[in-house]
């Protein structure tokens, strides 16, 4: 296994903003009108909460095992049969991430944009982009997405002005009506749109701060970046249409930006939409390395190359995409990898730490 | 081989080795009865030196050690043979008594070089006006002038098995770091080639990635440009018989640099990069931008100006496609042959250039009117990028992009400068990362803006570690 090169402060920041910002930004509003109703805003708050308490989480499992990253570590915890499965299934589940967040982008440009370019020719230029940059050290990912993040402010400048038209504040009232249930409910949907978070997990041991504690700001300020982003997306489409339409629009954020009117720009949606690929492939490509490097770690002296692995998922992930036609199965698919990512991203490395403290695992035995 | 201290064995020596070379010479004196040979080839020494500092002397004192006689300050003795033949090669003039074993290497060479001139490639409008020559002793002669301190240190070496070029490389001990230093000094040493081509040789044989169009190492004519880099803890390259020097290792901002920035305001200086990199996308985007708008997105732009887009588009039998590629091909034509063409027959391309293209070709309707802008802004944008090797780059990644754009339209642009900004960011020089991002707070803060200089307290952090202080107390007076 190639050598990782350590990483600053301030890129994990950004590694970690651009992988939280992903297909959510367009679809959460609609996809929690549903559910949360007027107090989607609350519920978006909320599960920025809860994902604060994942990476305090992650971070605790992480400096307890300051030298290796967990992949490497799972089989120090639970041993190495069960570790290398471990491996297998957050392999399969950063494969499937990336995947299905593959297939939805393509998805949404094919229906605002290319009505007539066949779906896969969308999803293999994404997926080269995205293999292509996923070979690299963990560095080079920085460097990219650091040069993408510029986009992704310029995107929330877009969003925030052209929801300055239309906005109305009594939209948000009144607060909690049906009570805290159905907000609750939000925050369980709202939760997949931070995971990413979770590149911590593999991140922590190459992180070059002058304590680990800086590690933990830098993810807060990164989360707290990535609320701040949902929260203004969905107060502005909440305070924009009312909860009806919200019902029947699947990208309100694009019907925003459609009705914004500029001199020398008549579409922005469209630029928009373009843009956007730069916040979707940062996270595709963060999937797809985090998917490379735990099928790396099946076997502790390293397993295959790096470059191989990640030109497989690629293959995979191209002729995955012949099978998911409809946009129906793509919300499927998602509604499992919402329940795996709790699953992985939350409840599992809880599991390892109260395993690894039982085993009495301490920092000065490493 | 060690010599014999007969001179008459060491002539026929020399005369078996040089038996081919008519211009080889062995002159024999006999001063004071005592008997002298002279060996040098007569088109590379100085007749009227070696008669007025070595004949003339010895003439006035034939028995006293030779050292003492000649007024010549390049004076070498060997025993060795081959030595003097080298010695012989290089223009000097051999010079054995009879009966010592030792022979004298006396520099007389003839020297020929121009004068220094005015920089062509690479004008400024503020700042020195000299520029390398081929003469490499004259180039590390500008550049000692430069820096006068101890730090500066300059290192030979002897590449090319038949042409036995000499190339040296500069950096600053106190500045550079050493490992960079070793790097580049492992990589000239493991150079095995006949003869050297600076800078095209060195930089093929020296850079790291094979495949990138992107230029890795940087390529100036301008000796006080090549300080500037030296005082970021960088190592200067040059080679005998070359007027450009190679500077390593660079970043991608370098390319984007201009001896410029730094003697103008602050202000102004960081307005011209910024000038300079958005021609970076213009060069590379704007004719994909053209074709994707005319053909796939029109919506994009308001109606009206659609309607004037697609008017001047209304006789034009070809897509924009076929349109934009010709003008771009026709681009490159017209920049080709006015380097190639002789000087006086130059006037001729800007009689067809402009005329033919910029007139009759909208007339007859081959190409529409937005195009002949396009295309001219394009080859305009690639020219203000201060290096040759990166505007052609830029100008020929044009190429792609189009074809990308008529296919996939605006997504097929965003498409490709993503590729892009992938490779750059996997790209090393001397394992140095070669782009690093232009937000990330580089402590070097010269990438997309110029910085001002008392805000650039340190050196680059990538190339020179140890050393980082540049500035001490800057604009100290005000307190």
């Amino acid at each position: 296994m190639s050598k990782e090169e350590t990483i600053s402060g301030r890129q994990l920041f950004v590694l970690v903003f651009m992988t939280q910002l992903g297909t959510e930004v367009l679809s959460l509003p609609h996809a929690e009108a549903g559910i949360a109703g007027h107090d989607t805003w609350l519920a978006v708050l909320l599960s920025g909460l809860f994902a604060q308490a994942g990476i305090v989480l992650i971070w605790w499992v992480g400096s307890r095992y300051p030298s290796l990253n967990f992949f490497a570590y799972t089989s120090r915890i639970v041993g190495r049969p069960i570790g290398a499965c471990l491996n297998l299934i957050y392999g399969c589940y950063y494969v499937l991430s990336g995947f299905l967040l593959t297939l939805s982008y393509s998805d949404i440009l094919n229906r605002w944009m290319y009505i007539l370019t066949p779906r896969w020719i969308i999803t293999l230029m994404i997926l080269i982009v995205g293999g292509y940059a996923a070979i690299s050290t963990l560095k080079r990912i920085a460097f990219v997405s650091q040069s993408f993040m510029i986009l992704a402010i310029l995107g929330f400048l877009l969003i925030v002005f052209s929801g300055i038209y239309g906005f109305d504040i009594r939209n948000l009232l009144p607060v909690l009506t049906d009570g805290w249930y159905p907000v609750m409910k939000g925050t369980y949907t709202a939760f997949t749109a931070y995971v990413g978070y979770d590149l911590l997990l593999y991140a922590y041991p190459y992180v070059k701060t002058r304590s680990k504690k800086k590690v933990l700001l830098a993810m807060t300020l990164a989360n707290a970046c990535t609320a701040v982003y949902y929260i203004a997306v969905c107060l502005i489409s909440t305070t924009t249409f009312g909860l009806k339409q919200l019902l029947v629009i699947p990208e309100p954020l694009v019907f925003i930006l459609k009705n914004y009117r500029v001199e020398v720009l008549q579409s922005i949606d469209n630029l928009f939409l373009i843009v956007y690929a730069c916040i979707v492939l940062a996270t595709i490509y963060v999937y797809f390395y985090l998917a490379a490097k735990a099928f790396q770690h099946l076997r502790g002296s390293g397993l295959g190359k790096q470059q191989m692995w990640v030109w497989s998922i690629v293959v995979i992930c191209f002729i995955g995409g012949f099978f998911i036609e409809k946009r129906s199965d793509i919300r499927q698919w998602a509604e499992i990898q919402d329940r795996l990512s709790v699953i992985l991203v939350v409840a599992l490395p809880c599991l390892l730490l109260m395993v690894s403290a039982m085993r009495g695992v301490t920092r000065s035995s490493l | 081989m060690k010599l014999s201290p007969s001179v008459e064995e060491t002539e026929q020596y020399f005369k078996q080795l040089f038996i081919d070379q008519s211009d080889f010479q062995a002159k024999r004196l006999v001063i004071g009865g005592t008997e002298f040979r002279l060996f040098y080839f007569d088109t590379l020494i100085d007749p009227s030196n070696v008669q007025d500092f070595i004949l003339k002397p010895l003439l006035l004192r034939p028995q006293d050690p030779i050292h003492e006689v000649v007024s010549i300050i390049d004076y070498a003795e060997t025993e060795q043979a081959d030595e003097a033949v080298h010695a012989i090669m290089y223009g000097k003039t051999v010079l054995q008594r009879s009966g010592e074993s030792r022979l004298y290497l006396l520099g007389a060479d003839l020297k020929k070089e121009r004068s220094i001139n005015i920089p062509s490639n690479e004008r400024v409008l503020r700042g020195a006006n000299e520029a390398f020559i081929e003469n490499i002793d004259t180039n590390l002669n500008l550049m000692r002038k430069l820096i006068n301190t101890t730090d500066f240190v300059v290192k030979t070496y002897t590449l090319g098995r038949l042409s036995q070029t000499k190339v040296a490389i500069m950096y600053i001990k106190s500045i550079a770091d050493t490992s960079f230093v070793n790097e580049v000094d492992r990589r000239l040493q493991s150079i095995d080639i006949d003869y050297v081509e600076a800078p095209g040789f060195i930089n093929e044989l020296i850079q790291d990635q094979k495949f990138s169009l992107f230029p890795q190492l940087l390529i100036t004519e301008r000796p006080d440009r090549a300080r500037a880099y030296l005082m970021e803890g960088k190592v200067v390259v040059s080679t005998a018989g070359s007027p450009d020097v190679i500077i390593t290792p660079v970043s991608f901002w370098s390319f984007f640099q201009s001896s410029d920035d730094y003697q103008i305001s602050w202000i102004l200086g960081t307005i011209f990069r910024l000038l300079r990199i958005s021609c970076f996308f213009i060069a590379i985007g704007l004719p994909a931008v053209y074709v994707s708008v005319s053909s796939f997105n029109p919506n994009l732009l308001p109606i009206n100006f659609v309607n004037t887009l697609q008017s001047s588009l209304k006789y034009i039998t070809f897509p924009p496609v076929v349109e934009a590629l010709a003008m771009m091909l026709l681009l490159e034509i017209l920049r080709e042959a006015t380097i190639r063409l002789a000087s006086p027959v130059g006037q001729t391309i800007g009689v067809v250039g402009g005329i033919v293209v910029g007139t009759v070709v909208v007339q007859s309707n081959l190409v529409s009117n937005t195009m002949v802008i396009v295309a001219a802004l394009t080859g305009l944008a690639s020219f203000i990028i201060p290096s040759y090797e990166m505007s052609s780059a830029i100008r020929l990644l044009s190429y792609p992009a189009l074809l990308l754009a008529s296919l996939f339209g605006l997504f097929g642009l965003a498409f490709f400068f993503m590729m892009i900004c992938i490779h750059l960011c996997q790209m090393n020089t001397i394992g140095l990362p070669y782009y690093t991002p232009p937000f990330a707070m580089n402590p070097a803060k010269d990438t997309l803006l110029r910085a001002p200089l008392w805000a650039k307290r340190t050196r680059p952090s990538g190339t020179a570690k140890a050393n980082k202080t540049r500035l001490r107390n800057p604009r100290g007076w005000k307190r």
